[in-house]
């Protein structure tokens, strides 16, 4: 009873209460985002899209465009199929039914009820074409369609200039937005202006056809004649449409327009202003320069904050960025431009250092590569790193496409780093860093690096320029191939560790055999893929091998020079015989035999070299062989014979 | 000529084998003993036989020993190759040759560097061949592009990069007096002999680096403007909704990255397209009517069985209470349903089925007392 009332008395001395918190409402996807948030990008890794077998991942620009559109041509390949053929998934059964995998044929406008609902879905849709198909069906049946509705058909057809869609604005197939190839902007006037006429003109509608017409069309006449109509009647156009029309103009008329917006107490926004930037170009430089400064300073006056898109009209208004100018010779811009850019793009990264940026036009993304060529034109690392730190910063919403943008402003900032740092290790670490994921191996990237590693000892940099290289087929292209051999050729054998002289080993060893592989796509009806096997090609190659001791293949690979090649009836040959022997080479290997002693060596040589040295310098080789190898009386004479009969 | 040189051995015979080492120092005394007494066993007429077995002996000796030795070796050999010290060893010997290979040798330098001057100048001249120029002239501008392009690298070189632009201004060889094809030929030899004179340095390019100039006038900061607009007045925002809406979703398209770019942001790919079900997970999800059922629905069926005109006890009820227990187990029917098989059973149990369950339950019950 005691232990009872003790009990009890405990309990209403404590009476911590138990509040159950509400759940937090979150989104099917913030957990996800809240994971991704943790995740970074690491910029050696390839491109999500690419991760799978690692003998596939591309590493040229070319390589990455075929098997990105590869894999999601694929992919829209079975999704036709799918709305093809439902019948042929009619036993799929999941639960509950996921309808995002089973894709429904878009209707056929030419069979669809022609009713304002479904004319009111194509729109929703921007099925542009459909919808006016629908329309014309609606129209000859004379059912009656809503103002609102067909105002909002007019307003679609004037956007997209009665065109479907643009590939540029793809939203789910990325591959075909950033490599499809846009058609050139067309105007469909007829039906556009039949609608137009059948609606009430409002200043809205007049607006749009404005706007449509100057997206979609060269000539601005009918629509100045449009504006000069909504400003005579005493209405007032949409800001959308001024700034349609001062794109469009020259700069004093542009400035006219913009104190019209002024009397008629219409507020502008910030593409106004960089439609305002854009007329400025035309102008002359001086007076480019003192109007854009008072452009950002009426900007600064409204509190309009600039976006990427001004800057980039900003820098293209002071300097030209183009490498051939009216007449296709290389242009060269002048010094002044150049630091007057220079000058504003450090001005511009100050300023933008810490702020958001998110997308607000189509083009907003150009203004990094625009600030990047000018660093290049420069030689500025300094603000190129800038640049580029902020392209990676949260901060930034806008990004480039990355097979195609990215990959030509990161090139760029790699060429940029290569043509300014002395430190070969410095240029390894950023060349590792960016190649090949974020920049494609290129054939000029690669010659510009050979140049730069000519007689360098840094084998770690040479192997992974040699295996790019061989990755991106270079051993295909004449130059870049001798080029990458005559670079093994330099290198200080002795000098290696065993490791690298291991590595040295596999490099040539890999070079070597697939030139022969190349040159053994011999057979008539598929010798387009052969590269056949020039002279001073064998001829590096045999120096290549016998640094590394492999004499043997050096002379395998000599024979084949002379000796008569047997070609069968349905192959083609795999060695042109006739092509310029590398002297220098030729003597090197020589000089190797002599050392050696080895006599057939040295005889390989002498028959090659015997095709171009004149008979008084092929006598001197000739009693250098004699004497080094110690030759015989019988291959002394044979030796002497075969000199005399050479020509002079 | 190899074949023949090969042929042509000393006497005009077949080419001998390699000459083996010196058999004293490879095989045994024993070994060779046995072989004398072999070649004694010859007739001493038949000198070539003699000298032709001996050699042969000998040689497959030799041969053997050698074998035996490098199979004896080899362990020894890769354990070495193993041996971290060994492995240091070496590659220390190489350091030493990689530092003494860096060791300034200045005449060699200089020779290699006279070398590469030479070849330019034969290179210029025969590019400025190839352009259209004479031999004679070709020499010549080779001759003098390549000494002033020399001299030109050794003095900027030696001042600091500050008065670069002085040098240009000096101008050797003036830019005006040169033409295209010149110039273009001067370019190339610039770039060439940099290579040769100064590799692994600063590439001279680096030293047009091009600075901001704080002395122009700043573009953001600046008081000036258009003198349109005035901050005080109220302006109005006509907009065209559509026309922005259409911009605005164009950009975000257009400024997006191509695709995920890790393996959650394909998720949430996949979760705003319906492809995968939402976080948290809900065994619930896309129910469909069956959703807005409550258990008891499902459950309590016994309820029911009143309205359906069934005999509440005896067998009949017995049974109906087992099928409603049957029925609440069932995860897979609707409630609906459920109640549309119970319709069924009330149909079924009309009056005349009531009165035979019952007479075959009476004499059930009868025979099992009896």
């Amino acid at each position: 009873m005691h232990r009872f009332n003790v009990i009890r008395g405990l309990s209403n001395l404590a009476p911590n209460q138990l509040n159950i918190q509400p759940a937090i409402k979150r989104s099917p996807t913030a957990l996800l985002e809240a994971l991704a948030s943790t995740v970074g990008t690491d910029p050696t890794a390839p491109h999500f899209s690419f991760i799978d077998d690692p003998a596939m991942i591309p590493t040229t620009p070319g390589q990455k465009r075929n098997y990105y559109l590869a894999k999601e041509l694929g992919r829209r390949a079975a999704r036709q199929l799918a709305e093809e053929w439902p019948t042929l998934f009619a036993f799929d059964r999941e639960f509950p039914r996921m309808n995002a995998f089973r894709p429904q044929k878009e209707l056929d406008p030419a069979l669809m009820d022609p009713n304002e609902q479904n004319l009111w879905m194509l729109i929703e849709k921007r099925q542009v074409k459909d919808a006016t198909i629908l329309y014309e069906k609606i129209r000859e049946k004379d059912i009656n369609v809503s103002e609102g509705v067909k105002k909002d058909l007019f307003f679609l057809l004037a956007y997209y200039g009665g065109e479907n869609v643009p590939f540029y604005e793809e939203l789910e197939w990325h591959g075909l937005r950033t490599f499809g190839e846009a058609d050139p902007p067309k105007w469909k006037d007829d039906v556009i202006s039949l609608l137009y006429e059948s609606i009430e003109q409002t200043p809205e509608v007049k607006s749009a056809m404005i706007c449509g017409i100057i997206k979609h069309t060269q000539s601005t006449e009918k629509a100045n004649q449009l504006f000069q109509e909504i400003l005579s009647s005493g209405a007032t156009p949409c800001v959308e449409a001024f700034n349609a029309v001062m794109g469009k103009s020259q700069f004093s008329l542009s400035l006219k327009l913009l104190q019209k917006m002024n009397q008629l107490s219409i507020k502008p926004n910030v593409n106004t202003f960089n439609a305002l930037l854009e007329s400025n170009m035309t102008a002359p430089l001086d007076k480019r320069q003192k109007t854009a400064m008072k452009i950002l300073g009426e900007m600064k006056l409204l509190k309009i904050h600039p976006t990427l898109l001004t800057y980039n009209h900003l820098l293209n208004g002071i300097v030209k960025i183009r490498t051939k100018d009216a007449d296709n010779k290389d242009f060269k811009p002048k010094e002044d431009d150049l630091k007057l850019a220079i000058t504003v793009l450090n001005e511009i990264m100050t300023r933008i250092a810490g702020e958001t940026y998110e997308s607000n036009t189509l083009n907003d993304h150009h203004f990094f590569l625009t600030a990047m060529s000018i660093c290049l034109m420069t030689k500025n690392v300094e603000i190129a790193q800038k640049v580029v730190q902020f392209y990676e910063s949260p901060n930034n919403k806008v990004k480039a496409p990355e097979f195609t943008f990215e990959n030509s402003f990161y090139n760029k900032y790699l060429q940029l780093f290569i043509d300014t740092t002395g430190d070969l290790k410095e240029i390894e670490r950023v060349y590792k860093e960016y190649v090949p994921n974020r920049v494609g191996v290129s054939r000029f990237l690669i010659i510009r690096l050979i140049n730069r590693l000519r007689n360098s000892d840094n084998w770690s940099f040479i192997k992974r320029l040699t295996e790019d290289g061989i990755c991106a087929q270079m051993l295909t292209d004449a130059r870049v191939s001798s080029d990458l051999r005559l670079l093994l050729k330099g290198i200080n054998y002795s000098a290696l560790s065993p490791t690298e002289r291991e590595e040295y080993s596999q490099v040539v060893h890999r070079i070597v055999n697939a030139l022969v592989e190349y040159s053994e796509f011999n057979k008539k009806d598929r010798n387009r893929l052969q590269q056949k096997l020039y002279p001073s090609t064998i001829i590096e190659c045999a120096c290549l091998l016998t640094k590394i001791g492999e004499e043997n293949k050096a002379i395998d690979l000599l024979r084949m020079l002379v000796e008569e090649e047997d070609v069968k009836e349905n192959e083609v040959p795999k060695v042109v015989q006739e092509g310029q022997l590398k002297i220098g080479l030729i003597q090197e290997l020589f000089d190797h035999a002599l050392r050696q002693k080895n006599t057939d060596f040295a005889a390989f040589i002498f028959e090659i070299m015997s095709r171009d040295l004149p008979r008084a310098q092929l006598k001197l080789q000739a009693q250098r062989m004699t004497e080094r190898c110690r030759l015989n009386g019988e291959q002394t004479r044979i030796l002497e014979g075969f000199v005399r009969l050479r020509p002079e | 000529m190899l074949r023949r040189l090969q042929r042509s051995g000393a006497d005009g015979k077949e080419p001998k084998e390699p000459k083996p080492a010196s058999n004293k120092n490879v095989v045994d005394e024993k070994l060779l003993n046995a072989v004398d007494n072999i070649v004694s066993s010859i007739p001493k007429e038949d000198k070539p036989t003699r000298i032709r077995v001996r050699g042969s002996l000998l040689s497959r000796l030799t041969g053997i020993e050698k074998e035996t030795f490098e199979k004896a070796t080899e362990a020894a050999l890769d354990e070495m190759q193993s041996d971290k010290n060994v492995v240091n060893l070496l590659s220390e010997v190489a350091a030493d040759a990689k530092k003494a290979k860096r060791l300034p040798n200045r005449f060699a330098a200089e020779r290699n560097a006279q070398r590469g001057l030479l070849l330019l100048r034969k290179e210029i001249f025969y590019q400025a061949k190839q352009e259209g120029y004479s031999a004679d002239e070709a020499s010549k501008f080779a001759e003098r592009a390549v000494n002033e392009v020399e001299e030109k690298l050794t003095t900027e070189r030696e001042r600091s990069y500050a008065t670069v632009k002085e040098d240009r201004e000096r101008g050797f060889l003036e830019e005006s007096s040169r033409n295209e094809k010149e110039q273009k030929l001067f370019n190339y030899a610039f770039q060439m002999a940099e290579k040769i004179l100064y590799r692994d340095e600063t590439p001279s390019t680096a030293l047009n680096k091009i600075n901001p100039d704080v002395k122009l006038p700043k573009f953001f900061g600046s008081s000036e403007k258009l003198g349109v607009f005035d901050a005080t007045k109220n302006l109005q925002d006509v907009s065209l909704e559509f026309w922005r809406n259409c911009d605005l979703r164009a950009a975000k398209i257009a400024n997006q990255p191509m695709g995920p770019r890790n393996a959650f942001e394909e998720q949430i790919e996949w979760t705003q397209k319906a492809k995968q079900w939402p976080y948290p997970i809900d065994n619930e999800y896309l129910l469909g009517d069956e959703e807005k059922v409550s258990f008891i629905d499902h459950v309590f069926l016994e309820r029911h069985l009143p309205t359906l005109g069934i005999p509440r006890d005896g067998p009949i009820g017995h049974f109906m209470e087992l099928v409603c227990v049957g029925l609440s187990k069932n995860p897979y029917m609707t409630a609906a349903k459920k109640r549309e098989h119970l319709q069924w059973f009330s149909s079924y149990f009309n009056a005349e089925k009531q009165q035979l369950v019952n007479k075959l339950h009476k004499q059930e019950m009868d025979s099992s007392t009896a």
